[in-house]
């Protein structure tokens, strides 16, 4: 399942994009631009309908804090990042340096068969560990991409689409431009 | 106590395995006069995910008092390693936090299980020096009769989930095949284990 989906991601239309944007560094980042690892495309969104699905986002690590959504035609979508000091908490951003949204996360909801809430989006969706059964259609798609380990949690949204979020991990390959993160913002 | 053999020149080398991340068997074992171990825990693949954490420990097989003793038992988290070493002064994967340069044990087990965040992120390696180029080879053993073990190798890397409970009597253990054979060098790999007085029986 995971190799098919890599086969239909195209990384240089990433790398495209990464060369054509600045994106505003957010006030309250602190240091957490000031360096970044090889960029990885670590996770792509899934949306199912029916039995179909759709690469909705994919989901670009610059280093541990910070990642770049590109929607599914591999234009910036938002920039995420979290503080060091502020660990439950990951902000959404625009490329003016504007906050959009915001999640709530419990990442400790990934490691324990309990009944905690993994994260909570600021519009009201609610997002589920990988191994917690549902019920319905989809229950057989999230068996399947939990077998292979990939998954990493996934989310029916309030507007009624059914999102799978997928680990691909996939290296891109890629040497950031100087001016992809720009100040100025107060 | 022993003699260390320093390993700064890597010629004696027998096995390493390469550094790999420790998702699934998570215990490694190994026969030698002298071995190098070293775990180590990275940072989260993404934002999302929790940094790894991972339980590691340190086991020795006792001669004299044939069970099994822990030497070390701790947890490492992001960024961090820990490195164990048997009768070595090669530093190559770290200064060593615990080190065991007695001469009770020749088999030791190592453990790397992520106990947080992604088991791909934890990661261990280990290498295990050739008896043939140690001192302990030369003046103890070479040319004399003694108990080796059946099988070519002295170590099993992940080989399991469980431990460090293994069977004593398991085939890459067992001195069954070479009981009271004249070791030679070619043979010294199999000769790790033979001050291990497992079985001498």
């Amino acid at each position: 399942m995971i190799e098919e989906l890599i086969t239909q991601i195209d990384t240089q239309k990433i790398k495209d994009t990464l060369d054509n944007i600045n994106i505003q560094i957010p006030s309250i980042a602190g240091d957490i631009f000031d360096t970044f690892a090889s960029p990885r495309l670590s996770i792509v969104q899934l949306d199912y309908i029916g039995g179909e699905y759709e690469i909705a986002k994919f989901y670009i690590t610059m280093n541990s804090n910070v990642e770049i959504a590109l929607n599914s035609t591999y234009e910036f979508n938002v920039l995420n990042f979290c503080l060091d000091n502020d660990g439950d908490t990951i902000y959404a951003y625009d490329a003016q340096g504007q906050e959009v949204l915001g999640y709530y996360i419990n990442r400790d909801a990934l490691s324990g068969y309990n009944n905690s809430t993994y994260m909570r989006k600021s519009t009201g969706d609610i997002y589920i560990p990988p191994f917690r059964a549902m019920t319905g259609e989809f229950e057989t798609i999230r068996e399947q991409w939990f077998q292979t380990e990939k998954l990493l949690c996934y989310s029916e949204k309030l507007d009624g689409r059914m999102c799978f979020y997928i680990t691909v991990n996939l290296e891109l390959d890629y040497q950031i431009k100087e001016d992809l993160f720009v100040s100025g913002v107060e | 106590m022993a003699t260390l053999i320093n390993q700064a020149n890597t010629t004696g080398l027998e096995y390493d395995s390469g550094q790999h991340d420790a998702s699934s068997a998570y215990w490694t074992w190994a026969f030698g006069d002298s071995i190098l171990f070293r775990a180590g825990a990275e940072e989260a693949s993404n934002m999302w995910q929790k940094h790894p954490e991972a339980n590691c420990e340190f086991w020795r097989f006792s001669i004299s008092s044939q069970s099994w003793i822990k030497l070390d038992d701790t947890t490492i988290g992001k960024h961090s390693s820990r490195t164990y070493s048997v009768r070595c002064n090669d530093t190559s994967l770290g200064s060593p936090a615990v080190s065991y340069n007695g001469n009770d044990s020749y088999l030791f087990a190592f453990k790397v299980q992520t106990t947080r965040g992604e088991s791909f992120r934890c990661n261990d390696r280990i290498r295990v020096y050739n008896v043939g180029t140690s001192n302990i080879y030369d003046s103890d053993v070479k040319g004399k009769y003694i108990y080796g073990r059946s099988l070519d190798y002295a170590y099993r890397y992940h080989l399991s989930s469980s431990g460090p409970t293994i069977t004593l009597t398991d085939s890459w253990l067992t001195t069954a095949g070479l009981r009271g054979t004249k070791i030679t060098t070619a043979l010294k790999k199999r000769m790790i284990s033979v001050k291990s007085a497992i079985a001498k029986t």
